[in-house]
């Protein structure tokens, strides 16, 4: 069955210039939207993809795209690991060398910032293009812990850059279990993912051998596969964190096939939830986005 | 292992060490376990005293425990008692089980404070019974906490239903069993779940253990109205049920009653997340940050703060409070005491202070 999902970010572009005693003089706002758009034919990406190739509607009135781009938009990631007892040793092993993988595939002018969750959630990095302290930053880590998905996410979302100027917001999840800890419940991440704009992506590992020693069935997790899809992304499942490393590529290649379609919403009201469709008209592909985004 | 055992295991990193089995060299006979009361009476450092235990096994320890307590000398009971439970403490953190074996014998020890004669029952003072009663549900207690405090609830649940015998009135002992429901039934969590009849099965379990708690908390309540957290834990039980009323009463009448800060975060907390429910944003905004006022460093606080300004429409302000938290260590050992139990450190200082003595 045909997927139809779509993601949106709404900016508020603002101009200020600002004066020597740092007192604003001049602002001002144009609200663009961009819709975060991945098109899959199987497993492959398709290419090459015009504006007049995309029929999108806000809350079923038709827009006009602005612009549609492909791979060349500067990636801003924000990696959030689990790092809760359930990956101590090997696990934590594969997943740090799955993490230097895609830090070393990321380009010059791509950005990242790493955030670690168990009890507690840390910023261990903030948003850098230096790889050396990203490394580092993960060559430290250790695994010990309850674990606070749920929080994690909601602060990893409040930490999205208010303007991300010309690059792409991506939150890149990783985790193998069951939020035990947070203050927040799943349909508040979820709200607060609708209103972020901010592509989610989510790694899990859903491994027999941990689950299987506990007599619990290893099953994904529902509230993962509503977030990925909520934030327009997608959902890998791992079987073991061997396979760790192959699926972080695969989601960074997935990152560079999107395209990002961008027009200024016309004829709706400005403020709460739209309703945002992507269709094809020249060409065939599953499309996979957010489904909306929220106004205020 | 969660990071509060870890906590608790390099808190009791020399205690724990020196309970390693193995040792060749130790002498186990009662001569010596009776020494190693003796020293940590005297010096009422368990670590020390410890030390000639170490090596012993199971067996030697319970022939040591037996004879002691054919002495019929109350106060070495409670001694030996006491110093099984300051190891078992200290090992919850590393091997439940390990922990749980010094407990089981300490648990002889301090039963055998109460005389096996019917005679000299019958002569003791009405103050004696009493006082013998409070010692051992206070010990009980004690282990059963620090069971909870690892989110070992079925071996707390062993200890508690000891406790209780000996005073079944007690608000403390009604309300950290309560505690020990809620934990277990956290386990089932139906949102986890994708199929609708692991869904309904979570559900029922959940609903099965958050009904024991609330009675629970409904019995505690009973014997002391004025026992705080059981009011506040009754009131997020009413509030998980819906029954908004309810939890509305409860925790206000706990936030009232509260008199230990981490009482009064966790009633602000609480009435936040049930003013929220209510919509009533500002209201719960005002809740979240007195928690905050609480707790400067609590990350429960803070998400919750946060995401009360999000749904507000100040996204801004949900962002500052996000980038001024990350970073910097929590602190929110009234959270987890809540979440997964604590030990009762007022209980053990109290048997500490009557060995002292």
């Amino acid at each position: 069955m045909r997927r139809l999902q779509i993601a949106a970010v709404l900016i508020s572009a603002s101009a200020a210039m600002i004066s020597a005693d740092q007192q604003p003089v001049f602002r001002a706002s144009v609200d663009v939207v961009r819709i975060d758009v991945s098109v899959m034919n199987g497993l492959n990406p398709v290419a090459g993809l015009k504006a007049g190739d995309f029929v999108l509607t806000d809350n079923g009135v038709p827009q006009a795209l602005d612009s549609v781009s492909l791979d060349s938009v500067p990636l801003n990631l924000m990696l959030v690991l689990d790092t809760s007892g359930s990956l101590a040793g090997e696990r934590l092993t594969h997943l740090i060398d799955a993490v230097n993988g895609l830090v070393k595939s990321l380009r010059a002018e791509d950005s990242a910032s790493l955030m670690t969750f168990s009890e507690p959630i840390r910023l261990a990095l903030e948003t850098t293009r230096d790889r050396a302290p990203l490394v580092a930053a993960l060559t430290g880590l250790t695994a010990d812990g309850m674990t606070s998905v749920n929080d994690a996410i909601f602060l990893a979302l409040q930490l999205r850059p208010a303007d991300a100027g010309e690059s792409r917001p991506v939150l890149l999840l990783f985790s193998d279990g069951r939020d035990t800890s947070s203050w927040l419940r799943s349909d508040h991440v979820i709200e607060a993912t609708k209103r972020s704009g901010m592509l989610v992506h989510v790694v899990e590992l859903v491994a027999d051998e941990w689950m299987g020693a506990r007599g619990v069935e290893a099953r994904p997790s529902a509230f993962l596969g509503t977030l990925a899809d909520t934030g327009g992304g997608r959902r890998w499942f791992a079987k073991s964190s061997r396979d760790l490393r192959e699926l972080f590529g695969k989601a960074l290649n997935e990152l560079r096939a999107r395209y990002l379609l961008t027009y200024s919403p016309s004829g709706v009201s400005r403020e709460g939830w739209h309703d945002v469709k992507v269709t094809l008209k020249n060409a065939r592909g599953e499309i996979t986005a957010r489904p909306g985004y929220f106004a205020q | 292992m969660t990071a509060k055992s870890m906590r608790y295991a390099a808190a009791a990193g020399a205690l724990a060490a020196s309970t390693a089995i193995g040792h060749a060299q130790a002498v186990r006979t009662p001569e010596a376990y009776r020494a190693a009361v003796a020293m940590y009476v005297k010096t009422g450092d368990p670590a020390v005293a410890v030390k000639p235990l170490v090596g012993w096994d199971q067996k030697a320890l319970a022939d040591a425990v037996i004879e002691t307590i054919k002495s019929g000398d109350a106060g070495l009971d409670e001694a030996a008692a006491l110093l099984h439970l300051e190891i078992g403490v200290a090992v919850a953190g590393i091997s439940t089980p390990s922990s749980q074996g010094y407990l089981d014998l300490g648990s002889q020890l301090i039963d055998g404070i109460y005389p096996a004669n019917p005679e000299v029952v019958k002569n003791l003072s009405a103050e004696r019974l009493a006082e013998i009663a409070k010692v051992r549900a206070t010990w009980h207690g004690v282990a059963a906490s620090a069971f909870l405090s690892v989110n070992d609830a079925d071996r707390a649940r062993l200890f508690l239903a000891k406790a209780l015998k000996i005073t079944p009135g007690s608000a403390a002992l009604l309300t950290l069993q309560g505690t020990a429901d809620e934990i277990v039934g956290a386990g089932f969590n139906p949102d986890d779940v994708e199929s609708l009849m692991m869904k309904r099965r979570a559900s029922q379990q959940r609903t099965r253990f958050l009904l024991s708690a609330e009675q629970l908390y409904r019995r505690a309540l009973s014997a002391d109205p004025a026992y705080a957290l059981a009011q506040i834990r009754l009131g997020r039980v009413e509030f998980l049920f819906k029954n908004m009323k309810a939890a509305a009463a409860s925790l206000q009448k706990g936030s009232a009653a509260a008199e230990d800060p981490s009482h009064r975060y966790l009633a602000a907390m609480f009435m936040g997340a049930f003013l929220q429910e209510q919509r009533d944003l500002p209201g719960a905004r005002v809740q979240f940050e007195r928690a905050l006022e609480l707790a400067p460093r609590s990350q429960n606080a803070i998400v919750a703060l946060a995401y009360v300004e999000l749904i507000s429409g100040r996204p801004d302000r949900s962002q500052a409070l996000a980038r001024g938290y990350l970073g910097t260590p929590n602190s929110d050992d009234a959270w987890w005491a809540f979440k997964n139990g604590t030990l009762d450190h007022a209980g053990l200082r109290w048997l500490r202070q009557r060995i002292r003595k």
